[in-house]
């Protein structure tokens, strides 16, 4: 009986030590799991950023890059993702086409990477919709969302920022309703590019929705003067104004209004939305100054953005983490490393965008409204709330949440 | 015997660069030397892709430079040239339906008058105001491609249609980097050749002294309007070529940043010299992402300095960049085409012990 009892004790001790060599093997496979030609190593992972950084729009890009650097570094100093941290790949595109196409087809294949995020030129992004879907390196939240990249959804593409026509609708329907207007008159400040074209086809969509009038100024980029487009605002009488451009565009019609003794309210797009717009504009012309947002300022909501803070508090970025951009990066940036652990011990990029393709949902933590991707929306983010600032307290204030102004979006 | 060693050495010299020329897409699409991988600093962190637009961008920077510093025509209007070659190669091909070769044919002949009404101002102004002129072309032009593409394509570009000569597809940076070669090859032969002809020394003539040029029979006018439409047919070409190969294209990337790119290149390399051209836009386009990855290799440095080139990369890339081609143009003012004669001149002096 002894016997049968040693006997049955020794088969039970070499059944669970062949189990435990087998989980010890499956695990250390994962752990040494490499992809080279997929930017995966045992204990790091590459992923590509682009982004402007000495170029016309650096002002706007630079505080995402650095947002997503941050996020990027907290992941690490967490020990990374399964084990391994992100090795951020920076390439500064300058905001030309050529050097997103040359830093885009350096992360395929060059110094290969998992997937890459920024690419904030939508003309470099239609060009390039050929070519990511041949290459199929994902693109992974982006700084600015074509059209043609996401209408129809193009695999291994995926937004990461508001859309323009969502922040027409957005900002159209809050003003309409919120000074009690039947049928408003709208002016939009545009610059005249193509993306300013594609704003002003959106604004008048929906002001013409709502039986309301509707005209399109253009602004020059490098305009010094806004007064020729705030006399045309002056004739016409508009109940609010839009505007989209660069920061100097917004600081110029803004105090050309306020010159010409305009009182009315002015929303501009989410890019636009920084505290750098507010110093130049100052108390009395940034009183009527709002901005339509898919992402929160660190002071709009403070209990949401503790960890948004202490990151550029560390990482010596406490100066832009009210601007919009600097938040679009860090929640991207976080963003990229749930999605990459997501995609398994041993990821890939087609394993990631299979993941993000059949469906994903970010928790961004309440920066930022709804950031998901569908087998048929690979947009991202869709909800916007306007925003102004309070010079008295110093910190943004939003009008409500997210899902406040979903009603809005057609 | 001398004769025979140093045509032997030539020789060998030739088919070593032959042999380059033709297996470096192949390592630069690989990544391997002969089967073997190497790292991406081996290969100066540069890619096919930025070979192909650099090939692209010499055939614009010699063209600028037969125009510039061959005819002594200073341009800023060369961005618009490429953007008329796009446009006439969008119309063609996208709209008439007609094949990528056609659209080439096209893109050079709408080029060559468009240089020509570029040219018409030289007729009338000299110096800085024809300068002028020349600028106006480049926003009426980009101006022109904007309403274009708004009015017929999409706000956010012109797609191009595929790129395929006889079926075959060019869909890959190896097909295109074999399909620009020999274009590239072809143009700087054709402009060397052209200025050993009559007609190029006559416009070197013009550009040294063009009131002897004219009292020795040349019709400078005409001369300057041919020069124009010369230069400008290959730069559209080369912005055809560069449209295709985009894919697709927007008026937006027509900046007056590109076309001052074109004569940072031609004076870096060495104005008035087909080679100053080519070496132009090979540092102009490759030197950068040299430095690029020399700054990512520095952050094995200790603490402060790998975080402060982390953070700072593009501005210390940008600032390298700007140094060297100073340090350049001081020691150089004749470009690197200017450096390379200089050295050759004191190798031969030496040699025949002077």
């Amino acid at each position: 009986m002894p016997t049968i009892r040693h006997a049955s004790r020794w088969k039970a001790l070499l059944l669970s030590g062949a189990v435990l060599c087998l989980a010890f093997n499956a695990s250390a496979r994962a752990a040494n799991f490499e992809s080279p030609q997929d930017g995966v190593y045992a204990d790091h992972i590459d992923w590509g950023m682009t982004a402007d950084m000495s170029g016309p729009s650096s002002g706007a890009q630079n505080p995402w890059g650095q947002g997503f650097q941050d996020a990027v570094k907290v992941v690490n100093e967490k020990g990374g993702v399964g084990g391994r941290k992100i090795n951020v790949l920076v390439e500064d595109t300058r905001y030309d086409a050529t050097a997103e196409r040359v830093a885009y087809e350096k992360f395929v294949s060059q110094t290969p990477a998992l997937g890459t995020s920024g690419m904030g030129n939508s003309s470099a992004q239609t060009a390039m919709v050929p070519l990511i879907k041949r290459s199929k390196l994902p693109v992974v939240g982006t700084y600015t969302t074509a059209k043609a990249a996401v209408e129809p959804p193009t695999p291994y593409f995926y937004g990461g920022f508001c859309g323009f026509k969502e922040m027409a609708q957005t900002g159209v329907g809050f003003f309409t309703d919120h000074l009690a207007l039947k049928q408003p008159t709208v002016a939009l400040v545009h610059l005249d590019v193509a993306s300013g074209k594609e704003y002003a086809g959106y604004m008048e969509a929906a002001v013409t929705a709502r039986g309301g009038t509707f005209k399109a100024i253009p602004i020059k980029v490098v305009a010094a003067d806004a007064t020729p487009q705030v006399l045309d605002i002056l004739a016409m009488k508009p109940d609010f104004v839009a505007i989209h451009g660069v920061t100097t565009t917004s600081i110029l019609v803004m105090k050309a209004m306020l010159q010409y003794g305009i009182n009315a309210p002015a929303f501009a797009i989410s890019y636009l939305g920084t505290p750098t717009v507010y110093d130049g504009l100052g108390p009395d012309a940034g009183k009527n100054y709002y901005f339509v947002s898919c992402f929160s300022p660190a002071s709009s909501d403070l209990k949401v953005s503790v960890a948004l803070s202490a990151a550029a508090d560390k990482f010596g970025h406490s100066a832009l983490k009210d601007d919009v951009n600097y938040v679009a990066g860090y929640v991207i940036g976080n963003m990229v490393a749930d999605a990459i652990g997501k995609a398994g011990a041993e990821p890939t990029r087609e394993k990631l965008s299979a993941m993000l393709n059949t469906g994903y949902v970010a928790n961004t933590g309440g920066l930022s409204s709804e950031l998901k991707y569908t087998p048929t929306d690979h947009f991202g983010l869709t909800a916007l709330k306007p925003l102004s600032f309070d010079y008295a307290t110093k910190s943004f204030k939003s009008y409500g949440e997210y899902a406040d102004f979903g009603k809005y979006l057609q | 015997m001398t004769t025979l060693r140093s045509s032997v050495l030539r020789l060998l010299c030739w088919a070593i660069g032959i042999g380059f020329v033709l297996y470096v897409p192949f390592v630069l699409n690989t990544r391997t030397v002969f089967g073997y991988r190497v790292g991406n600093m081996v290969l100066l962190n540069l890619g096919l892709a930025q070979v192909d637009l650099m090939l692209i961008s010499i055939i614009g920077a010699v063209s600028l430079n037969f125009l510039t510093g061959c005819a002594g025509l200073i341009s800023v209007g060369h961005a618009a040239f490429f953007a008329v070659g796009a446009m006439a190669a969008a119309a063609a091909g996208q709209q008439l339906g007609l094949p990528f070769a056609a659209t080439l044919i096209a893109a050079t002949i709408a080029g060559a008058i468009a240089g020509v009404i570029a040219g018409l101002p030289s007729l009338r102004v000299r110096g800085l105001y024809f300068v002028l002129s020349t600028l106006a072309l480049h926003f009426i032009v980009v101006f022109c491609f904007a309403e274009y593409q708004y009015a017929f394509h999409d706000v956010a570009g012109v797609t191009m249609g595929d790129a395929t000569i006889m079926g075959f597809e060019l869909d890959n940076n190896v097909k295109w980097y074999f399909f620009l070669l020999p274009f590239v090859v072809l143009v700087c032969v054709m402009l060397q050749s052209t200025l050993g002809l009559r007609e190029g020394r006559a416009v070197l003539a013009m550009r040294d002294n063009e009131l002897a040029a004219a009292a020795s029979g040349i019709d400078v006018r005409m001369l300057r309007l041919k020069v124009f439409a010369f230069s400008s047919a290959i730069a559209s070409l080369a912005g055809a070529l560069q449209a295709y190969y985009f894919t697709s294209v927007s008026a937006e990337i027509y900046t007056l940043d590109t076309a001052i790119q074109f004569i940072a290149m031609i004076i870096v390399g060495g104005m008035g010299s087909i080679r100053g051209g080519i070496a132009g836009a090979v540092v102009w386009l490759l030197l950068p992402s040299v430095l690029v990855g020399t700054t990512v290799e520095l952050k094995v440095l200790p603490g402060g300095v790998a975080q402060f080139l982390v953070g700072h990369q593009p501005q210390m890339v940008n600032l390298t960049f700007g140094v060297l081609v100073a340090v350049l143009l001081i020691t150089a003012p004749g470009g690197l085409a200017g450096l390379a004669r200089s050295f050759a001149a004191r190798g031969s002096r030496q040699g025949s012990g002077v």
